[in-house]
């Protein structure tokens, strides 16, 4: 009796050790996806390339990033880095092709590093979702990826080349990638003009310097510049959290020697910064709208109602 | 009458700086010298010699009979904007050559593919062929006793300790900083107080990033480099404001400016608050700028400072 009771006792234990092992091997082939595709095999192999040799090709993870990267490695992890691989193609003419892709953790930190870096640069679809074309460089993002071509020494080549190592490793590849949802607000506003998603401080610190302490204290944001205005726009969990934040960068710009003349406004404030500039900011919902004249006839107002009743209507 | 007003006064005359060139700057060369010397061309290497020639002269900086002169140059990128013009260096070693520098040495290696994207190569080729190298402080560099000293403390540091530095720092009696004036992520400028970590190792740079505790602490990141230049303070700092990246620094490729400025001044934070304002930025702004004036380094205040224009 006590044989059978352990026998069946083992049997239940062992069952469900086979289930727990069935659902670790599960795991392990859903987790695959998640880590993207093998990084190195997105370059293009030789055979692609005729006339060209890889010279080199680095991986790096993590903190890595800052043995690559001479200097600007944080904003990369300020969006969500992964691992990036670096190559270097030569071809018998001393030309040389520096291929990086950095895998970033998500498709809105590819795009959020893409559109930061390039936010001044004119965005064609010719490669990725994405593309600046230059004759000194092709930069793209695709899916949790961007990817940036230069070159290191050009003695003969031209943006043909460049293109067509562009092409190979968008063609590799597999999934296209979506934008961060806050992307699709002010389309009419921002018509024209590429947007940049912000994940911090130090983003944004690359398109309008407020403070470098981040005293909005948000972790999502669009921006885009027309002739004579800025567009930030901040997204928060809920209308508490935009509104506290709003107070409490209130309370920051109002101690601080760049920004005078705070004046509260409907649903908001205020200021000039230290070039003149009007700034004025609203709550609207889960979101704060600021808006920076560049010069005295910015239509500061009149963009300002048309944005809050843009987002005003999405919750209606 | 305060030096500083009269420049100011002259300022106010001119138009232009090539009015300055002409009225009242010839009173510098007695001992009445610019804090601030910028020269307009589009020769840059005679725009360098204009620029130290207005500062005093290369004599100011390496006296009669020689001197060891260490030279930090931001030369590693490949990206136009994001490095030195090659005429600017290339000029000041010229001036160092002829005013008899019984060495040279580059404190951070530079290629020799660096100094031929320059037309003057050629002729400066018996230069460059005779500069020494610390060969081992090339990105990223690693320490190696024999060219890199510890120094556990900096005196008057706040942040900043175990620094991985060339030993050869210590070892030169001028110490010529050549940065270009240029954007930077996370610090927005990279400039003369910067390029300081040029001299450093990757292991020492890379603790400035996150030394902290905290990912993306620019105020660290700035108090370090900060206390970085109170190891040396370079005798001379010619920078580039030629043509450079105000966007996606400090590698780029990024949106470029050009103002075919060159700047020399003995006070790097003098420069580095110049090379804010080429950014459309306030010295202020730029953190690395104000921490090293809280150090004592030199002058934020662009309105305290003497300014000397040219064109050439």
């Amino acid at each position: 009796m006590e044989s059978l009771r352990f026998r069946m006792v083992f049997m239940v234990r062992s069952g469900w050790r086979t289930i727990r092992n069935y659902f670790i091997i599960l795991l392990y082939f859903l987790a695959i996806p998640l880590q993207g595709q093998n990084l190195t095999d997105l370059l293009p192999n030789p055979a692609e390339l005729p006339g060209w040799t890889l010279q080199s090709q680095t991986v790096m993870n993590g903190d890595e990033l800052y043995m690559l990267i001479n200097g600007g490695a944080d904003i990369y992890h300020e969006y969500g880095f992964s691992r990036v691989v670096s190559a270097l193609y030569s071809d018998p003419g001393q030309n040389v092709i520096r291929a990086e892709i950095y895998e970033m953790t998500d498709d809105g930190a590819a795009y959020g590093v893409y559109s930061i870096n390039h936010l001044k640069a004119s965005w064609t679809g010719e490669f990725g979702k994405q593309s600046t074309v230059t004759d000194d460089f092709i930069a793209f993002w695709k899916s949790r990826y961007y990817v940036i071509l230069s070159w290191k020494s050009k003695k003969n080549g031209g943006k043909p080349l460049l293109g067509q190592l562009a092409a190979i490793i968008d063609g590799k590849v597999s999934t296209s990638g979506d934008i961060p949802g806050i992307l699709g607000l002010c389309s009419a506003q921002a018509s024209s003009s590429n947007k940049a998603y912000l994940r911090g401080n130090i983003g944004l610190s690359n398109f309008y310097y407020i403070d470098y302490r981040n005293p909005f204290a948000f972790k999502e944001a669009m921006v885009f510049s027309r002739e004579d205005y800025h567009v930030i726009l901040l997204e928060y969990t809920n209308s508490t959290e935009s509104f506290e934040n709003m107070q409490s960068a209130r309370q920051s710009l109002s101690e601080n020697k760049r920004f005078t003349d705070l004046t509260n406004t409907y649903q908001g404030f205020s200021c000039k910064d230290n070039k003149g500039n009007r700034i004025v900011v609203r709550q609207e919902n889960r979101y704060l709208i600021l808006l920076v004249g560049l010069s005295p006839d910015a239509p500061l107002p009149a963009k300002m109602e048309e944005i809050s009743l843009e987002i005003d209507n999405l919750n209606h | 009458m305060d030096r500083r007003r009269f420049i100011y006064k002259g300022s106010g005359l001119a138009a232009g700086s090539l009015m300055l060139n002409m009225v009242p700057f010839r009173l510098f060369s007695g001992s009445l010298k610019p804090d601030l010397c910028k020269v307009k061309s589009g020769d840059y290497y005679k725009a360098t010699r204009k620029a130290i020639e207005e500062l005093g002269g290369i004599g100011r900086f390496i006296p009669a009979g020689g001197a060891r002169v260490g030279l930090l140059i931001n030369s590693a990128f490949d990206e136009p904007g994001a490095y030195v013009h090659p005429d600017i260096p290339m000029a000041v070693l010229y001036l160092c050559w002829e005013a008899g520098a019984s060495e040279m040495t580059l404190l951070q290696p530079v290629a020799e593919e660096y100094w031929k994207r320059s037309p003057q190569f050629s002729k400066h080729r018996f230069i460059i062929n005779e500069l020494k190298q610390v060969e081992s402080n090339v990105f990223p560099a690693v320490y190696n006793e024999e060219d890199f000293n510890l120094m556990p403390i900096i005196p008057g540091a706040k942040q900043l300790k175990d620094v991985e530095i060339i030993r050869k720092i210590a070892d030169i009696d001028v110490f010529i900083n050549i940065p270009i004036l240029k954007h930077h992520a996370s610090t927005i400028l990279t400039g003369a107080l910067k390029n300081m970590m040029g001299l450093t190792t990757r292991k020492t740079n890379v603790t400035f990033h996150l030394g902290s505790g905290k990912r993306n602490d620019p105020e660290y990141l700035a108090q370090c480099i900060a206390d970085l230049n109170l190891v040396r303070k370079p005798d001379l700092t010619v920078a580039d404001a030629t043509e450079f990246i105000t966007g996606n620094g400090p590698a780029g490729p990024g949106p470029m400016k050009k103002l075919d400025l060159v700047v020399a001044s003995t006070d790097p934070v003098a420069v580095d608050a110049f090379g804010a304002t080429c950014l459309d930025a306030a010295p202020a702004d730029i953190l690395t700028v104000y921490m090293a004036y809280e150090h004592g380094l030199g002058e934020m205040n662009l309105e305290k400072l003497a300014v000397a224009e040219f064109e050439v």
